[in-house]
């Protein structure tokens, strides 16, 4: 209980780091810790359900969920590709624009 | 039926793999016949749906409730269907551009195929995964001008909608884990079983919040003017018809958990801010795309208010609105995809002259600005009167006719381009007349079709003619109005407004409404649902 | 129990990455605490995920991070060849008090000078030159009035800064080139 407690606090901190800076690169690395802090919200909350490898005969105990497992390896995944994707984008940004300061890129339009 | 149920999934991706390793501009031409197919395909599938039978399938023929289902009833038809009929407009009227741009086919076959699997699925991970790769080649069509204000406009769709994502994705886990199931009947029902619970109450809250942030309601929509006003065109078409609704249909999917008093009560007082806070911005705007853009998130507000009003009439005014509203404002986009290209202006007082240079593009703007309004003998009276005839009674009546008043008021200023003598020689390629040929017959066709569905849904008193005179009345009486309102109010210059009004909010801004929003909907939804 | 103090740990290295400032060091400790985070999934019993974790967030996240900081600190000057007669433009006076200027300004903002000579064969527009070469400034000569005439982009930050810095020399003459928003294809 006290562990979920800490990972929502990561949660909440990666969320106060997305709305305090100014800087794009410190925007994408804040999305990919609130990212990861959802995934550690996911394994310690199937945690209780078992107590050993999801390795069929490894120990007489009951062996973990091995399905969110699966789920999980997926949204690691696509964080990554999102986090490439956002870099191009950014590297593309630094050259029309010069600067990599959100208010500067969305606030001066037209 | 299931070997057809997988290959209109399959056959685009697999199609789409083959345009980019074949980088001929002849094999390019192969979408056509492809789509084609699809639609054919998705004809067969509709005949046994209109008989009564939903069709449901596991893949893999997994026992049901284990493995990955795809359900093809009544409302993934609806919105099959307006996904094929979107990408033919797509596609024809991309075509003389990029007819030999193989990468352009490879991301907008995919996109198909994938929006295709996103309304077919059944389950809350692989619902997940899908709107991931959605965002995400969304995000790649929308930069793919390589304009500044296009990346720009890319960036900030993804980092945002990757934020609403991940909210979803805790919803999901809760669900997961309190019921042992993905199963979006399974999970569903266990939501509305122990809804007493905590802990279901958060996830409902997660779901509540990402479904919002994908249809762009008050206060998560600043990404929508930005994203859909740099892309090009076509892709802008293809956002504003169909990605948009894709937060509708999970609130439409899982309405049985959304259905308490007082989440459907908040659901009506957040589509109702929008609409009005939509149509409240489009009129300072004085960009084309972006008059366009804030006026999908108004219409996507009423909208929310049809499907939250709790009552079954307004479920199916609200599925008719989305049916109407993909139709029109297709055609709208299309239309000032041509203007745009044709003189090289964005600024609606500078472009003139185009019912009398080009009859045809004429007549399709007025079918649309017509259509939007609600003008009598167009589809948009029908679905918006049936809103209306589900709320009556509260105090939202009101919002929605001042909602219908600003639409009018802002089309008037739209439908500015039509008059005066001929500036500009407005040209198009027979390909891309055919496009808007077929929405705008799409728009004419709605208006039969509706009839009918509003004969079944509001048997009887839907045909009484006191009331259909009654409501050309009042369109009548706001199109003077609205026109001399106009032309005293609207038209002079007010800068300090207009500045307000054209001040794009930025990326922090937006993630602080992010954050409170979900703060306060976790907040309030631990007291009472 | 070592599982919360590997949580705690977590929660410091989230602060620190929300105060720090500088890019570099953001990604080693985006880098420290993936690892930290592996070693928790590990102690759950989740191997394949600490694997994944392990290959994505150590190695292959941090690499696409150092590459797009690393393209962030370059200034890109391209000098106009034809008009400076050939050979001998590293002599002129004028283009040496150039290279003084764009060498403090480049310090004072803390980036990289790469100076790249070619032909200008079309006007420069933003669309024709900067975007694909992914160039900053254009140097070139008026030979009448025996002007340095430079050219920028509008939109890019630093060119308002330089103006800032050439106003004071009357034989440096600067130009904006604005950017329009393309016509959609």
């Amino acid at each position: 209980m006290i562990e979920i407690t800490l990972s929502f606090l990561i949660f909440l901190i990666a969320a106060y780091g997305l709305i305090k800076d100014t800087n794009v690169v410190k925007s994408i690395i804040c999305l990919n810790l609130l990212q990861t802090a959802v995934i550690l919200i996911f394994i310690l909350l199937t945690r209780p359900s078992g107590s050993s490898l999801p390795i069929h005969g490894f120990s007489p105990t009951a062996p973990v969920d091995p399905l969110p497992q699966a789920l999980i390896i997926t949204a690691i995944v696509i964080g990554a590709s999102i986090t490439a994707l956002a870099l191009m984008m950014t590297v593309k940004i630094f050259h029309y624009y010069g600067t990599l300061d959100w208010q500067e890129i969305i606030e001066k339009e037209k | 039926m299931y070997y057809i149920l997988l290959s209109i999934i399959f056959v685009p991706l697999i199609l789409a793999i083959l345009f980019y390793l074949v980088n001929k501009p002849q094999f390019n031409s192969m979408v056509f016949l492809f789509q084609v197919l699809q639609t054919f395909f998705v004809y067969v599938l509709s005949r046994s749906v209109i008989a009564g039978e939903s069709l449901s399938y596991v893949i893999g023929q997994w026992p049901m409730g284990i493995g990955i289902e795809l359900r093809l009833d009544w409302l993934s038809l609806i919105f099959v269907g307006m996904t094929t009929l979107g990408f033919w407009a797509a596609y024809l009227y991309c075509w003389e551009e990029k007819c030999r741009d193989a990468k352009y086919f490879f991301f907008i076959t995919f996109l198909q195929g994938s929006l295709v699997a996103l309304f077919l699925v059944y389950d809350l991970f692989s619902m997940f995964i899908l709107l991931e790769l959605v965002t995400i080649l969304g995000s790649i069509l929308i930069t793919y001008k390589k304009d500044g204000y296009a990346v720009k406009a890319g960036l900030f769709y993804l980092l945002y909608n990757s934020f609403g994502m991940t909210i979803f994705l805790v919803g999901v886990i809760i669900l997961y884990i309190s019921s042992g199931s993905l199963n979006m009947t399974v999970a569903g029902e266990i939501a509305q079983g122990l809804s007493q619970q905590v802990h279901i109450r958060f996830a409902v809250a997660c779901f509540f919040v990402a479904f919002s942030l994908k249809s762009a309601l008050v206060p998560v929509y600043t990404w929508l003017p930005i994203a859909h006003s740099s892309a090009p065109s076509s892709v802008s078409a293809l956002l504003s018809g169909l990605m948009v609704k894709i937060g509708l249909y999970g609130f439409m999917r899982l309405h049985g958990v959304f259905s308490g008093p007082f989440l459907s009560q908040s659901l009506m007082i957040v589509g109702i801010s929008t609409a009005l806070l939509g149509v409240g911005f489009a009129v300072l705007q004085t960009d084309i795309k972006r008059i366009l853009a804030y006026h999908t998130i108004s219409q996507v507000g009423l909208m929310v208010v049809g499907i939250s009003s709790g009552m079954e009439k307004g479920m199916y005014g609200g599925l008719l609105h989305m049916v109407n509203h993909f139709a029109f404002k297709t055609l709208l986009f299309l239309c000032a995809g041509i203007l745009i290209t044709n003189t090289g202006e964005r600024h609606i007082k500078k472009i003139r002259g185009v019912m009398a240079s080009n009859p045809f593009l004429g007549i399709a703007i007025v079918i649309g600005i017509l259509g939007i309004t609600g003008a009598p003998f167009f589809n948009g009276s029908i679905s918006k009167y049936i809103i209306k005839k589900s709320v009556e009674g509260t105090f939202v009546t009101y919002g929605l006719y001042l909602v219908n008043f600003g639409t009018l008021v802002s089309f008037i200023k739209f439908g500015q381009v039509l008059g005066g003598p001929s500036r500009y020689p407005f040209s198009i390629e027979w390909v891309k007349s055919l496009s808007i040929a077929l929405v705008a017959t799409l728009v004419l066709a709605m208006f039969p079709i509706g009839i009918v569905m509003g004969g079944r849904i509001l048997h009887g008193e839907f045909f009484s003619y006191y009331n259909l005179l009654k409501e050309s009345g009042i369109y009548l009486i706001m199109a003077i109005f609205g026109w001399q309102f106009y032309h005293r109010v609207v038209d002079r210059e007010h800068p300090w407004l207009k500045a307000k009004a054209t001040k794009t909010l930025g990326f922090q801004i937006s993630n602080a409404f992010l954050i409170v929003y979900f703060l306060v909907v976790v907040i309030f939804t631990r007291y009472q649902v | 129990m070592i599982v919360r103090i590997l949580l705690v740990i977590l929660i410091i290295l989230a602060i620190l990455v929300v105060k720090e400032k500088n890019n570099l060091h953001l990604i080693m400790y985006f880098s420290i605490f993936s690892f930290t985070a592996a070693s928790v999934y590990f102690l759950n019993y989740a191997l394949d995920i600490a694997l994944a974790e392990v290959a994505v967030g150590c190695a292959f996240v941090p690499l696409i991070y150092l590459i797009t900081v690393s393209k962030q600190n370059v200034f890109t000057v391209l000098i106009d060849k034809e008009f400076l007669h050939g050979e001998d433009y590293q002599d002129n006076d004028l283009y040496k008090k150039l290279v003084f200027l764009l060498e403090d300004f480049c310090s004072y903002y803390t980036l990289e000078l790469k100076v790249v000579t070619k032909r200008v064969r079309y006007y420069p527009t933003v669309q024709g030159i900067f975007r694909p070469g992914n160039i900053d400034l254009i140097v070139s000569l008026d030979e009448e009035n025996n002007h340095l005439v430079i050219t920028g982009n509008k939109s890019n930050i630093m060119i308002p800064r330089l103006d800032k810095m050439t106003r004071k020399y009357k034989n440096i003459d600067l130009i904006e080139v604005d950017e329009y928003e393309g016509l959609d294809e």
